[in-house]
């Protein structure tokens, strides 16, 4: 065993953890420039900016319970919930047109699963990074469009 | 039109509410399959519906074969399927589970827009094709110059009594009904005048019974009545009733006013017996009434203890105005 953590899980503390891991990525920082897909974001609300900047909103709240969930889900070894979690963030970041993290969604999904969650707490920082970016985008969206 | 959407991504599930409501859609939002499959046993009027694949506990194939698998005769739930899944074995699967349709996530909304006018097509045609068969059945089952219960309907409907009697042990009486003198009103006022007679009998005597009483018309100018729950007693009482409410108001023609009169032979049902014999009884009665001088209600009890033909038990009597 390389490090321990108390339960209750403290979503925090867990987070600094996985992030700190020697060996596992750092948290990466992902330019928010690059991290969505304007046009696509567009074509899937329909063309309403309005309804783009309500769910940019509702995603800002959201994204972080999905976050947590799929912490839980590694702290707790629970494949099936990390499965689940990551399956829905994956169709939430793909509605932003964010491929990166609409991908590593997908190898969190997969190794959910399968079962293994090996690795899955290396991922973990890539996702949350591309996360922080997507939610840095759509804030300058509503921003400017306001 | 209402729409079902089951969705456990809070996000894709507000841009599904938005889009759908701005195309005038009655939006029904839920976040799992449970959730759904209540709203569905609920609401007969959620004839399309967008599911999720992936959602906790019941998943949206599970919901969807369940959903095909309800084996009665509400409405059908055109479906489509929304999903991340894309494989080729993933689509099929689906495809023969029960969705009708599928779009992948993310999804295009004019794509789904129209995806759903195929579904509205398809839902119209069902509905057009529902009321012809709700018109059909009804002719097929009424009298269209009385619009009673024809002779099969009345006939399917008392063996389905006369069972309900065997097995509860309740009292069952059943009547026949004939306008006297039917022959003669249609020779000396003509066939019209003949028929609403017939039209304003079947009227007055649906109106003499009690609500739960059944009325056909059980061959020309002959009707039967089931009345359940009633032995002779309140079985000649309501033959009585019949006899007055015909007498009572005369039927206008252009001649003069046709006063109209019926025989009515009341057989109180033996469970043990055949339907064939217990109306026979029935029509024994009848006779009995019509050879008594018509206007008038006769009753036999067929019963157990004392078994016809021997010493009928029976209970006769003209209507006095």
């Amino acid at each position: 065993m390389d490090d321990y953590i108390a339960k209750p899980v403290d979503m925090g503390e867990l987070a600094r953890m996985i992030n700190g891991m020697e060996g596992g990525p750092a948290p990466e920082r992902v330019s928010a420039a690059t991290c969505m897909d304007l046009a696509a974001a567009l074509t899937h609300v329909g063309g309403s900016r309005i309804l783009l900047k309500e769910l940019a909103e509702l995603f800002a709240h959201e994204s972080q319970i999905m976050l947590e969930s799929i912490l839980s889900a590694i702290a707790a070894d629970d494949a099936s919930m990390l499965q689940r979690a990551a399956h829905t963030i994956k169709g939430s970041v793909l509605l932003f047109g964010a491929h990166k993290a609409a991908d590593l969604a997908l190898e969190l999904e997969q190794l959910g699963r399968a079962g293994t969650l090996g690795t899955a707490a290396a991922i973990y920082p890539g996702l949350q990074g591309e996360i922080a970016a997507l939610l840095q985008a759509l804030e300058g969206l509503r921003q400017v469009e306001v | 039109m209402r729409i079902l959407i089951a969705e456990d991504d809070p996000i894709t599930r507000h841009l599904l509410v938005m889009l759908l409501e701005s195309w005038g859609y009655e939006v029904v939002p839920v976040s799992d399959g449970a959730a759904a499959w209540q709203a569905l046993e609920k609401d007969d009027l959620l004839s399309l519906a967008i599911f999720d694949w992936m959602m906790p506990g019941l998943n949206g194939i599970d919901l969807v074969r369940r959903l095909r698998a309800r084996r009665d005769s509400r409405p059908y739930t055109y479906v489509v399927l929304l999903t991340a899944k894309t494989a080729k074995a993933e689509i099929l699967e689906a495809l023969y589970a029960g969705f009708d349709d599928y779009l992948s996530k993310p999804f295009d909304p004019e794509e789904l827009q129209a995806k759903l006018v195929v579904g509205k097509r398809i839902l119209d045609l069902q509905a057009r094709l529902r009321n012809a068969l709700c018109i059909a059945q009804r002719q097929a089952s009424h009298d269209s110059l009385t619009g009673l219960l024809n002779r099969t309907a009345i006939i399917d409907t008392l063996a389905k009594e006369i069972d309900r009697a065997r097995r509860s042990g309740a009292l069952l009486s059943v009547a026949l009904l004939d306008i006297d003198h039917f022959k003669l009103i249609n020779d000396s006022h003509g066939h019209l005048i003949g028929d609403e007679v017939l039209r304003c009998a079947a009227e007055r005597i649906r109106q003499a019974v009690r609500t739960y009483d059944k009325v056909g018309r059980f061959g020309g100018e002959e009707f039967l009545i089931i009345i359940p729950g009633a032995g002779s007693e309140e079985a000649f009482t309501i033959g009585e009733r019949i006899c007055k409410a015909l007498k009572g108001t005369p039927v206008p023609a252009a001649k003069s006013n046709v006063t109209v009169t019926a025989s009515i032979g009341i057989s109180v049902v033996n469970p043990a017996s055949e339907m064939r014999e217990n109306l026979h009884w029935a029509d024994e009665a009848l006779y009995r009434a019509k050879k008594k001088g018509r206007n008038r209600v006769e009753v036999v009890c067929p019963g157990v203890d004392r078994p016809f033909p021997n010493a009928l038990p029976s209970r006769t009597g003209p209507y006095e105005s």
